[in-house]
């Protein structure tokens, strides 16, 4: 690819308006796929910036995952091109990777990865945009991208007018829910599982007036990108569905085959922010453990294919927020083994641990009989693969996608979970899969 | 020397087998139990000089398949279920244990010095196996923490050394390979 043109845009939480209807821009005039930090300095003190995005245009291939694709499929269509590839892997693509049974129904392609002719890369902290090009592309697409960057477009309404959402239908309601939670605390008990993530899903029906433009679903997603910043913000079109991830979680990132894996564990809401909360958080028995066991498990996930000695943890018990919620997290590292690439260490980490529990196997087998819906997208993974050693991917939580059913009606689905240890209080674990879903239902509802 | 891991399908599998090539500059062969232990069956446990077992879910009645390992007379270690695992072998029981722990650090009494352990065990040995003794308890409780052969090359650790919560994880493959002759 060569590079076709460059600006500088204003950089920083000012311009978060300015980005937002070019981003939105890209979207609606180019039917491009996004993957948007959204996560300056300015937006969160407590952690350090995540900031490039890259954007999607006119793609020249793409590998919708199936049943029967194979690993080596997915890496060659990834690494055989020289192409950088955007795409997801959902967590029905891990049960089946890992022999585990599901007669659930889903939604989405197991997975669905795109290369393109034209690539958009934007540093938020620099305001640095880069627009590469094949040779190949679209010389007219190519013009109109350069004056949409150039002259940016007036800012949009992003938010739907006069569209009401009702109320979202949970998979599990709060006493089936507790019921769950019970069952997996005598699974404790038992030793089949030390800690495991307990979701419901939660289905909105659509009003029939919403997106008939084609603008609705992009407009919330931009909405939710320029009022709650996360690192790993990605917009994608699949068969049927228009997906929204608002994830702040990654789950592994190789850098030239440095590998950073940061899990979350120890949530915290609050109204008001205040130093002792952080605390709290940090010396809750409870919470510590919680992160404790995800460190140990993303260690043994990247040291299948890490060089021995290589795998270190960071900064653990670090602090960020998110969404009015402290969020405690580490930062584990590694070396990617020489002969492995950056696919095989996913594949044999998939799906991440911070969202299955621990042991890993015996926790997905267990969350498959007590959830009673499919996880589908939830709790998979976004992935960018620039080549053999280098990639970023998330965990897809905070996560929804609008579909029509046979009748053409619309509907959004989204999801929240809970990680549980044996101290886990049911009510309390209720409440925090309940404050994470708000993000999309105060939104929806307002 | 030759050692080979047997994986419990556990998550902690990997991080064991970091720990053992940094404790003894040797690459385990790992082979895993599977849902049943058929592979176990295939292994020439004599051409090893260490077997070791994986921490694993549930209960040891669950792991039935390896008795050949035993049989075979070579050294053991086993980490919390594969200490569970030998004292059950040995005719000991295993049962819950009230106000389970996971994922957090204690302290491990040993010739009467304290150590930092990693603990992840909902289960523990409520009856010992014979020709089994406890030479380590959680500090202040009867909880084994470690349990040698009085005659043979077996050991078990209930604690995980290969957790980033245990100071000084090596120190444990050492105690275990000084008590087998092997270093």
């Amino acid at each position: 690819m060569q590079r076709v043109f460059s600006v500088f845009l204003e950089a920083g939480k000012v311009q978060r308006e300015k980005l937002a209807a070019l981003f939105h821009g890209f979207a609606t005039d180019f039917d491009a796929d996004m993957f948007l930090s959204g996560v300056t300095e300015d937006d969160t003190p407590l952690r350090r910036s995540a900031n490039s995005c890259v954007i999607g245009v006119d793609p020249v291939a793409e590998l919708i995952v199936e049943k029967a694709t194979t690993r080596e499929e997915i890496k060659d269509f990834c690494f055989n091109s020289g192409l950088e590839t955007l795409g997801y892997l959902s967590y029905t693509y891990g049960l089946k990777e890992r022999g585990i049974e599901t007669k659930k129904k889903n939604t989405l392609p197991f997975g669905h990865f795109r290369q393109y002719s034209i690539l958009i890369n934007v540093n938020l902290s620099t305001g640095f945009l880069e627009c590469l090009a094949l040779e190949s592309a679209n010389q007219r697409t190519l013009q109109r991208i350069k004056n949409l960057c150039t002259t940016p477009p007036q800012r949009p309404d992003l938010l739907p007018k006069n569209i009401h959402f009702g109320q979202p239908a949970a998979s599990m309601n709060r006493e089936e829910y507790i019921k769950g939670v019970e069952a997996v605390l005598e699974h404790i008990r038992s030793g089949d599982t030390y800690q495991l993530c307990l979701s419901s899903s939660f289905a909105l029906p659509v009003p029939s007036n919403f997106d008939r433009d084609k603008t609705d679903a992009i407009g919330l997603f931009m909405y939710l990108w320029r009022e709650f910043p996360a690192a790993y913000y990605a917009w994608f079109k699949t068969e049927n569905a228009e997906i929204l991830s608002t994830s702040p979680e990654c789950f592994l990132r190789v850098d030239n085959g440095v590998i950073t894996s940061e899990p979350i564990k120890g949530t915290l809401a609050f109204e008001q922010f205040s130093e002792d909360l952080l605390t709290q958080l940090s010396e809750s028995p409870k919470e510590s453990a919680e992160l404790s066991m995800i460190v140990d498990l993303i260690r043994n996930d990247i040291s299948a294919h890490c060089e021995y000695g290589s795998v270190t943890v960071d900064r653990h018990k670090d602090i960020f927020i998110v969404d009015n919620m402290l969020q405690m997290y580490s930062v584990v590292r590694g070396l990617l083994k020489k002969d492995s690439t950056c696919l095989d260490l996913l594949f044999d980490a998939f799906p991440g641990g911070s969202i299955t529990g621990c042991p890993k196997q015996r926790s997905m087998e267990i969350i498959e009989k007590l959830e009673p819906h499919s996880r589908d997208l939830y709790s998979g993974s976004f992935i960018h693969i620039k080549n053999e050693t280098t990639m970023n991917s998330s965990i897809a939580i905070r996560t929804g996608w609008f579909t029509s059913d046979d009748s053409g009606i619309k509907q959004f689905r989204y999801y929240a979970g809970s990680g549980l240890v044996i101290d886990s209080i049911p009510e309390l674990e209720f409440e925090e899969t309940i404050a994470k879903a708000e993000k999309f239902r105060k939104v929806l509802s307002s | 020397m030759r050692i080979v891991l047997l994986d419990n399908n556990d998550s902690f599998t990997h991080n064991l087998e970091h720990l053992l090539v940094a404790a003894t500059a040797s690459v385990p062969e790992i082979i895993s139990y599977n849902s049943n232990g058929e592979s176990l069956a295939a292994c020439p446990f004599e051409e090893f000089d260490l077997i070791v077992i994986s921490p694993g879910p549930g209960h040891p009645v669950e792991y039935d398949a390896y008795s050949r390992v035993f049989e075979s007379g070579k050294p053991v270690l086993g980490i919390c279920m594969g200490m569970q695992i030998i004292n059950h072998y040995f005719g000991g029981t295993t049962d819950r244990l009230p106000g389970c722990v996971h994922g957090k650090t204690d302290t491990l009494e040993l010739d009467g010095e304290h150590k930092t352990i990693a603990r992840y065990h909902s289960l523990y040995l409520s009856g010992i196996g014979d020709g089994l003794k406890v030479t380590a308890t959680l500090s202040g409780t009867s909880i084994p923490m470690i349990v040698e052969h009085n005659t043979r090359p077996i050991m078990g650790l209930q604690f995980h050394p290969e957790s980033f919560l245990t100071h000084q994880g090596n120190w444990y493959i050492h105690h275990a390979t000084r008590f087998f002759g092997l270093s």
